[in-house]
């Protein structure tokens, strides 16, 4: 019976991309980095594109994608407006070393902690690097979970495009 | 199963009636499934293809949300059938664990059903879920999150733990109940928005209620927990600290003493663009926190007490993992974190990242309560520890030092040396054997080819004359952006003093990635381990064999 | 001076009342933490219910010592109405290099092991009973499941007689079964030998139950040597089984030559076939 029920949902989720598509960020109140709450309604860019990625200390890709966002970041956010998200979701015997790594790898993204993992459930990230291509009102339109080399040029492309710039 | 015809039903319904239901609503989700197909290896030991008896294992969930507005509701299907090896075999079975109805305002917040929740750093409640790990301790009562003003938050939870499939009936563990507070002095007081200094503080209590049917002991029914927190922030500085006391709770973890129990954890770090550097204190005594005090193992901790050490990504870094004593421990830890800038000598074109931990936790100092009794005897107050005395017991040491660098748009690399000191009697059980230490160092070469294409290249060696010896590994990883990944691992024993159990553990994999959809597949063999932890010893056995793994999330 | 909006300021009182009945549960306890033993006997006509400790450990298992520790409480608790069996099997009870090289398993002992999924050490199980859903648990389980186990009302009676031959070495036991109601349910006999104080080294983390890392002198209590009419038993009778009929089993054997007989014990137990619950158990010293 319980096979039956999650036949179903695969079922409905493979019917239906529709229903699926297009979603807004949900409401979840985690930290900034001098542990001050933060609800996620208020990730926003004055409706420019936002890309949000969740990484950890522990997590080597993740840390490889938001250098290569880093290097990046200066040229992209003249072009596009672009704002970057970083949400660790590192664990209460990391948190406290989130911030001085973010300052000594020179990271200029705004960084929030989910010690928890409550926003990470929420957004249904389960393997990090995880990130996802917000745009101008809020929607989420694009998502990819692993990190190659050259990913994040693909990644800028699809900015561009919801920037309205080619 | 009426639950399951009514989670049926309501999809069916908003399904097939309203296009509003569809509309202004959202759904989410994701799927994970892992599978292991074994097979015998007589090289490294495994005589018949099976684990336990087990020829294949499966671990699966599915996760779906619900969300209109302010209500969301969501569950989540498991099934361990049966769990893969390295898991425990208690987790056999399917079902719906987890389940959650919630309604969420600027005032007030109401969850009913399963839930996760940490209370400061977890000193005292931290409920949360790690797939990986098969770590499951979700609360199944009620959560209330109330701000009566700005800045404060005040939050209630109500509920038993979840103890693998076993339902919660007539008192087959313990129910817990806390509440936390905290205050964000900036936000609340008029005139403090922007405040040079920033203060938060924030105090909670947690209880737990369990029935005592002990013949042995006249044990506490109600035990409590109490925490107090405080975080600070000036300028380039920021100090955070936590402590937590809990009184009279003999469990099978600490053998049945009546001892109160404490922790502490503070960090103070600096940072400025460039360089972060930060400095962490711990101290642990007595603070193992279970719903049910004859439990030992992994299951029912209603706390968290957090290990302050590094946690390495790289295979033979990670080979000996520190685990909290949650008896007693002294720890500390020191990060500095700095990026020698770019266009200058040492830093070129790219700049270079230079990363130093250190990291060591002792044992704390325990006394005789008097001349008779010897530390630890149940059924006492089993010892004394002066507050900041340390013992020269050193369970866990780990230096390690790390360099990456860009050299061009093709060529970078890391490079980290490790120092370490483990305690693998207490760690890990292995009474009588004596401390690993290991030299560990690593190189970790990535080159792009074009731009869509790159190899990297990982060589590892570990050198230690105790335990299986030394270690080399070697990696190559060929990737397409962004869709494919191809990988060529092997991890060889060399050094093992039995020639015989010289083995390569080698492993291939290939994976395939399309937005947040990933199949892999890795054939391969594991190696064993003995865990014994919590009280029970338990052996880890030797895998080989073929891994799927497939996820995707909506 | 705060941000307080007028109409929740309620919530504080609220909150103060949550928090009064959430943390007023505290119960500091006050020495004796120790229950003295009591009454131990009941009347010598009268049937006694008895519990079975199995307790499934290793020499080289370093949380076992702990583990047989409390068992010898129990039994200082409990008197004759606790009967322990510790029975060596897994990986923690294999034979290493020495003093390690004491072989205590039973052909028995392993059988049952992988028959209960027992798979970590210390783990036991009290009549082999269900509470909830587990009947193998871990020791601090120990203690109250054997509490209840004690105060059931006994549905059976088990009598051992034993008869020892020193110059042979010839052991015959006699069992006498009793059932006080009919029952159409099958139960099975079964019968072992154990072993007390066996002299042997054991792998230790306890500081307070002896020396770490390895006990050199410990004594190996209460072991299964053999399970004298097979690993399952038989059936304690062909048909029904009526109440207060006496059912006899007669064994013999021949006891190993290093197997010291002052040492030795004959334990009986009944179980139901369809779930392996025990029913009643009697143990009896062949030197008495």
């Amino acid at each position: 019976m319980k096979a039956v029920l999650f036949s179903f949902f695969f079922v409905l989720l493979l019917l239906n991309p529709g229903l699926f598509a297009q979603t807004d960020i949900p409401q979840v109140v985690i930290k900034t980095l001098d542990g001050k709450q933060f609800n996620t309604a208020e990730i926003d860019n004055d409706g420019k594109a936002i890309i949000l990625s969740f990484w950890a200390l522990w997590c080597k890709p993740c840390q490889k994608e938001l250098d290569a966002f880093n290097e990046n970041y200066q040229d992209w956010h003249d072009e596009t407006g672009v704002k970057i998200y970083a949400v660790s979701i590192d664990d209460s015997r990391s948190t406290a070393r989130v911030m001085p790594m973010v300052n000594g790898k020179g990271w200029e993204f705004e960084v929030l902690l989910d010690p928890n993992g409550d926003f990470k459930r929420a957004m249904n990230v389960n393997m990090i690097p995880h990130t996802f291509l917000i745009d101008g009102d809020g929607k989420i339109v694009e998502q990819h979970t692993s990190y190659f080399e050259g990913a994040e040029y693909e990644l800028y492309e699809k900015v561009k495009k919801i920037s309205g710039i080619e | 199963m009426r639950k399951v015809f009514s989670i049926v039903f309501l999809l069916s319904f908003f399904y097939s009636y309203s296009q509003d239901f569809i509309e202004k609503a959202q759904v989410n989700g994701s799927f994970q499934l892992d599978g292991q197909y074994y097979h015998a290896d007589n090289a490294i030991g495994i005589n018949d293809s099976t684990i336990d008896g087990r020829k294949l294992g499966l671990n699966g969930f599915g996760n779906i949300s619900y969300t209109l507005g302010k209500f969301s509701a969501g569950v989540r299907y498991e099934a361990f059938l049966t769990p893969i090896a390295g898991f425990d075999p208690l987790q056999q079975g399917n079902g719906v664990p987890y389940m959650w109805a919630s309604y969420q305002s600027d005032f007030i917040g109401v969850t009913v059903g399963n839930f996760y929740e940490q209370f400061g750093n977890g000193l005292i409640l931290r409920t949360y879920e790690e797939w990986t790990l098969g770590y499951d301790n979700s609360l199944n009562g009620m959560k209330l999150v109330i701000r009566p003003a700005t800045g404060i938050t005040v939050k209630a939870v109500y509920g038993s733990q979840r103890y693998y499939w076993q339902k919660f009936e007539n008192g087959n563990r313990g129910i817990v109940r806390g509440l936390d507070a905290e205050i964000d002095l900036n936000s609340t007081i008029k005139g403090w928005e922007s405040a040079p200094i920033r203060v938060i503080f924030g105090a909670s209590g947690v209880s737990k209620y369990q029935k005592d049917s002990d013949p042995l002991f006249n044990l506490p029914e109600n035990v409590s927990a109490f925490a107090g927190r405080m975080n600070l922030s000036a300028g380039k500085f920021n100090f955070a600290t936590e402590y937590a006391n809990k009184i009279n709770d003999p469990s099978a973890i600490n053998n049945f003493i009546y001892k109160e129990g404490q922790a502490v954890l503070s960090s103070l770090s600096f940072s400025q663009p460039g360089l972060g550097v930060v400095l962490q204190l711990k101290r642990v005594d007595n603070m193992s926190f279970k719903s049910d005090r004859g439990v030992d193992g992994n299951a029912l901790d209603i706390n968290f007490l957090p290990p302050i050490n590094r946690t390495h990504s790289y295979s033979l870094a990670a080979r000996y993992p520190y685990a909290t004593q949650p008896n007693g421990e002294m720890g500390m830890q020191f990060q500095l974190n700095y990026k020698i800038p770019k266009g200058s000598k040492l830093g070129g074109k790219y700049g270079t990242g230079v990363a130093v931990n250190f990291s060591q936790v002792n044992d704390i100092v325990r006394n005789p309560i008097n001349d008779t009794t010897p530390v630890n005897s149940q059924g006492t107050l089993g010892y004394e520890s002066d507050f900041f005395k340390v013992s020269d017991h050193i369970f866990f040491r780990d230096l390690n030092i790390e360099i990456n660098k860009k050299f061009s748009r093709k060529w970078k690399a890391v490079v980290q040396y490790m120092n370490l000191y483990y305690d693998i009697a207490t760690i890990e059980g292995h009474a009588g054997e004596e401390p690993v230490k290991a030299n560990i160092g690593l190189v970790d070469v990535t080159y792009n080819i074009s731009n869509r294409n790159s190899l990297r290249l990982e060589l590892q060696g570990l050198f230690t004359e105790q335990d299986d010896g030394d270690w080399a590994a070697a990696m190559l990883e060929y990737t397409i952006a962004p869709t494919w990944f191809f990988t060529i691992a092997d991890q060889y024993n060399y050094g093992h003093p039995d020639k015989s159990q010289q083995n390569h553990y080698y492993a291939f994999s290939l994976g395939y990635v399309k937005q947040a959809s990933r199949i892999a597949l890795t054939y391969g063999r594991q190696s064993e381990g003995v865990i014994c932890i919590g009280g029970v010893c338990r052996q880890v056995p030797a895998s080989s064999g073929l891994t799927i793994s497939l996820s995707t999330s909506f | 001076m705060l941000n307080l909006p007028v109409m929740k300021k309620y919530t504080l009182l609220l909150i103060a009342l949550l928090a009064f009945i959430f943390i007023s549960g505290c119960d500091k306890i006050d020495p004796p933490y120790v229950n003295t033993p009591g009454d131990n006997g009941g009347g010598e006509e009268e049937l006694v219910q008895k519990v079975l400790l199995e307790d499934y450990t290793g020499h080289t298992c370093v949380n076992c010592p702990a583990a047989a520790k409390l068992a010898g409480d129990l039994k200082q608790l409990y008197g004759e109405k606790l009967i322990i069996m510790a029975v060596h099997a897994g990986y923690f009870a294999e034979v290493e290099s020495p003093p390690f090289d004491l072989d205590l398993r039973t052909q028995t002992g392993n059988s049952w092991n992988a028959d209960f999924g027992v798979i970590s050490y210390p783990s036991g199980m009290i009549n082999r009973g269900f509470f909830g859903d587990r009947r193998v648990v871990g020791k601090g389980d120990w203690a109250p499941r054997v509490a209840t186990a004690v105060g059931i009302d006994p549905k059976a009676g088990i009598e051992i007689e034993t008869t020892y031959n020193e110059s042979d070495r010839k052991l015959e036991i006699k069992i006498d079964s009793r059932f006080l109601e009919n029952t159409n349910e099958n139960y099975f006999l079964q019968v072992c030998l154990l072993e007390d104080s066996i002299p042997g080294a054991q792998r230790n983390n306890d500081a307070s139950v002896g020396d770490t890392p390895t006990i050199t002198d410990y004594f190996h209590r209460h072991v299964l040597r053999k399970g004298v009419n097979g690993n399952y038993g038989e059936a304690v009778t062909a048909g029904a089984i009526v109440a207060n009929e006496n059912y006899t089993h007669e064994y013999s054997l021949n006891l190993n030559a290093d197997y010291k007989a002052k040492h030795c014990s004959v334990i009986a137990f009944l179980y139901r076939t369809s779930d392996n619950e025990i029913l009643q158990v009697e143990e009896r010293h062949i030197l008495e």
